[in-house]
């Protein structure tokens, strides 16, 4: 089947799909409290647009999620060369590392709140939190396969150290650290969407939980489609980074 | 090297002076040998004494004052409430729960990514029109669809079940495709070639292959799991051990938060240990 004809029947299988929902919910022959009406989560939408609280959630969420990846991944920088630079280091606090990435970081943001309260300062430390780790454990690999042919050229052409950190260390740690980022990306974000679950008075996943407990699962499907737009344009965007950064691959 | 004592070997020995070597050799073996042991113990020293600060660390912080210990709670106390668990039935029944949900999720999940993997792989038509929707699944950060799932299914156990299902079918489903893919395409032909029927096929080629990448697959995959159930209930439910950690934080009981997570994190080293060793034993035959 050529790709345009695959494209336009799977266009077609979804718009097939949200009809049928709209048909069955409108006529009552599944439950519209239960399982939500396309039309009814548009006039969400329009009400939540109208009262500007479309944009102020998706900022919200938005901030916590990029300023706490962009700390989250500079952080992890610097913990990953060291470790990636000495061995004994590495040795050293592999089972620490370890043991941190298996924990469920998430579930330290209770610790978080009592002293940062709910809200943006505790979300976007859990999802620092949470990020760290995985950077820390790219850029480590990272700094162990830096190219060594390119490290002993810069080296001959008497690149000293600052050379060989300009020009061997920050592609290398460049590389991974893109390569990664959409990993990074999806951990921060579901992070960023847990510590608003939690309490936090403002963003989408706030929006999330007032429509759960006020039944309206019509809110809940509004915002979570807008989280799920929101983060399917990360991955897009994150994954177009990756193919950008990738042309300069050595290896 | 410059801390060489033996004397160079002079060859007049019929085998070459190979046996002269003999002991040049031997020493530096046993130097190497040295140098392995000494470097292990410096970096289990160095472990023993990491562990020691934090410990420290976090011990002098929460003796500052009650609002510290509200934040960190003090080791002392963290380490009596995880050596009181040990013992204790209510703690192990809720580590229950939450185990039987991991389990019972990965499954579900596992038989729900083979039944598609058995619908859409055959066809590679099918596989095309159907891996966009699959992406997107992966894509959506899983959490987000809990509320959906407590408003359909409740709070109790089957709706974590279903949960964790949902979490792990992408990650199981693309480790199955990426086996079947990986197969090498000469297997294919050559049992076709000696008459294999689908059936045969299937049975001695495709899921030996499946099985393979489904062993590799199942550590990552039940360790999300695990962590996918405790957070499940940790955002509403009435027993296991996010439920524990929940009912903790409400109360700000901050000793039994950190002793929960110090709890499953080991339990998690501990499931992965022991499926590692599976692993080991049930794909040593593979050779790729």
């Amino acid at each position: 089947m050529k790709h345009a004809a695959r494209i336009a029947l799977q266009l077609a299988v979804v718009a097939l799909a949200l009809y049928l929902w709209q048909l069955l919910s409108s006529s009552g022959r599944i439950n519209a409290n239960t399982y939500g009406e396309p039309s009814a989560i548009l006039s969400v939408w329009q009400n939540w647009w109208g009262n500007g609280e479309l944009v102020s959630s998706t900022l919200a969420t938005l901030e916590v999620v990029v300023l706490g990846m962009l700390l989250g991944t500079a952080f992890g920088c610097l913990a990953g060369t060291l470790i990636g630079l000495s061995a004994l280091i590495r040795d050293v606090v592999e089972p620490f590392v370890m043991f941190y990435n298996g924990i469920p970081r998430m579930i330290l943001l209770p610790l978080l709140v009592v002293p940062l309260g709910f809200g943006t300062a505790s979300a976007i430390t859990l999802v620092i939190l949470v990020a760290w780790v995985i950077v820390t454990l790219n850029v480590a690999a990272g700094c162990r396969e830096m190219p060594k042919d390119v490290l002993a050229h810069v080296r001959i052409l008497g690149g000293g150290a600052l050379g060989v950190a300009r020009d061997v260390w920050v592609p290398s740690v460049a590389l991974w650290v893109v390569a990664s980022s959409r990993t990074t990306f999806q951990f921060a974000f579901a992070a960023a969407v847990f510590a608003e679950f939690s309490g936090s008075p403002e963003g989408l996943g706030h929006l999330v939980v007032v429509g759960q407990q006020t039944f309206q699962v019509n809110q809940v499907l509004a915002a979570l489609l807008i989280v799920a737009v929101l983060g399917a344009a990360g991955n897009v965007l994150l994954d177009q980074a990756e193919q950008a950064i990738g042309r300069w691959r050595l290896t | 090297m410059a801390s060489d004592s033996v004397p160079a070997p002079t060859i007049t020995a019929v085998d070459g002076g190979l046996s002269a070597l003999g002991p040049q050799l031997a020493e530096r073996a046993q130097r190497r040998r040295n140098q392995a042991i000494s470097r292990r113990v410096t970096v289990v020293t160095l472990r023993i004494a990491l562990l020691c600060a934090i410990v420290g660390i976090w011990a002098y912080y929460s003796s500052r004052g009650p609002s510290a210990r509200s934040v960190v709670a003090t080791p002392r106390e963290v380490g009596s409430d995880l050596w009181h668990w040990l013992s204790d039935s209510s703690w192990w029944s809720d580590v229950g729960v939450t185990l039987k949900e991991t389990v019972i999720g990965y499954a579900i999940g596992a038989l729900i990514a083979l039944l598609l993997i058995g619908v859409v792989v055959p066809v590679a038509a099918v596989d095309r029109f159907v891996s966009p929707f699959i992406a997107a699944l992966n894509a959506l950060p899983k959490l987000l669809l809990y509320p959906l799932f407590v408003i359909w299914f409740g709070l109790g156990s089957g709706g974590k079940q279903l949960f964790v299902a949902s979490v792990i079918f992408p990650i199981l489903f693309y480790s199955a495709h990426a086996g079947i893919s990986s197969i090498e395409p000469h297997l294919i032909q050559n049992a076709r070639v000696l008459g294999a029927s689908t059936f045969q096929l299937v049975r001695t080629v495709y899921v030996p292959a499946i099985t393979s990448w489904l062993l590799v697959s199942m550590r990552v995959a039940i360790s999300v799991s695990l962590l996918s159930a405790v957070i499940a209930e940790y955002m509403g439910s009435f027993s296991g051990m996010g439920y524990v950690i929940a009912n903790a934080s409400s109360l700000a009981q901050t000793d039994i938060v950190l002793a929960a997570v110090i709890f499953v994190g080991v339990l998690a080293a501990v499931i992965d240990r022991v499926l590692a060793l599976i692993q080991r034993h049930f794909t040593s035959w593979s050779i790729f």
